[in-house]
């Protein structure tokens, strides 16, 4: 894995890949189920299904140490960390500040992403205790539809109706996380995108906070299925407080 | 409290006035915060402080009064930090450093 996250790291341009994640979010997700753009439907079917387990898997101690590295040290060093195990997330370290470090997988991308059941996508991040409570069963939910060998339609319909049926959390005040990792990989094409934290909202419609506006650091992301409205914030360093690309 | 906190000083009140001023505007006048009230801070001309550097490129979130360390704020290497400075109206402010002025040139970010 190692070895394909180097390697992803060199098709990285630039820093302005998350930018483009950004952007394609924004112009993908208000689209689902109506007609997606002609470049999602040519790259749709690059993971048309669930890879062997294996290839989603890490090495326990390297998995503990990603999911840290989301944050910087002073918060992911008291924090919960998960790792992934055959049937879901396992706690691998107990946590003293109520934040939460997990390494999320490509099924939690959008279901439209092109990069959706990519195996080599890493995505760790650290949620903030209120985070924790609600947007994390997100995260235990859709992994366990996906472990379970579900279709893409049978995940996105399943979430759907837990949401209906509001058997899922909506985000609570002040729920956020930090995604700073310098090894976070978010998949052939964007590489290892910015680093930024981002901030859930029960789904918002006149949310706007200048999302996607030229020489903005906001950015927006509609969730669905998921009544979930999600702002991303760049910021300039990684969590290691090495200075990220700025071009 | 921008406009309410500029009428006191320009009434010409001493310092004392306007925190027991603001104290009772926060009290009954200031409406209540609306969820993701948030404002951007990324102007190169901005001179917030005489300390060192006088300016920040950075966004500000307004949140009733929380701990600190929900959003990990303050801490080594943190692009968040917790601002004060409407503590008196029940309102904490979490900066966070974007790194970039408006103009898109790159600002300093010491955490």
């Amino acid at each position: 894995m190692v070895a394909t996250i180097m390697a992803a790291k060199g098709e990285v341009v630039n820093g302005r890949a998350f930018t483009a994640v950004a952007a394609l979010m924004f112009v993908v997700i208000p689209a689902f189920g109506v007609a997606l753009p002609s470049r999602a439907q040519d790259d749709k079917t690059l993971y048309p299904r669930m890879a062997p387990i294996e290839q989603y898997m890490m090495d326990r101690n390297a998995e503990i140490a990603l999911a840290r590295s989301a944050a910087p040290e002073a918060i992911s060093r008291d924090a919960e960390v998960l790792v992934l195990g055959r049937h879901g997330y396992e706690t691998a370290v107990k946590g003293k500040n109520g934040f939460v470090c997990v390494v999320e997988r490509s099924w939690m991308a959008p279901f439209d992403d092109p990069e959706f059941l990519n195996p080599d996508q890493r995505l760790p991040l650290c949620l903030n205790p209120p985070a924790a409570r609600s947007h994390l069963l997100l995260t235990f939910k859709t992994t366990d539809l996906a472990l379970a060998g579900l279709s893409k339609t049978q995940m996105f319909d399943s979430i759907k109706s837990a949401f209906d049926k509001k058997e899922m959390p909506l985000p609570e005040p002040g729920a956020m996380c930090y995604m700073m990792s310098k090894q976070q990989y978010f998949g052939r094409k964007y590489g290892n995108a910015d680093p930024h934290l981002m901030f859930w909202f029960p789904k918002t419609d006149n949310m706007f906070w200048g999302a996607g506006l030229p020489g903005s650091p906001v950015y927006v992301h509609q969730y669905s299925p998921e009544p979930i409205t999600e702002f991303i914030i760049s910021v300039s360093k990684w969590s290691d407080g090495t200075a990220a690309p700025t071009d | 409290m921008t406009y309410k906190r500029t009428e006191m000083v320009l009434a010409g009140q001493s310092k004392a006035q306007i925190e027991e001023g603001i104290k009772a505007f926060a009290k009954k006048e200031l409406p209540a915060l609306e969820p993701g009230a948030f404002t951007y801070m990324m102007s190169k001309e901005a001179y917030l402080t005489d300390s060192d550097g006088h300016n920040m490129a950075h966004l500000m979130f307004y949140t009733p009064l929380m701990d600190s360390a929900v959003w990990g704020a303050g801490v080594d290497k943190s692009p968040v930090m917790l601002n004060p400075q409407f503590a008196r109206e029940g309102i904490d402010v979490f900066m966070v450093l974007t790194g970039m002025w408006s103009d898109g040139t790159l600002a300093p970010v010491n955490n």
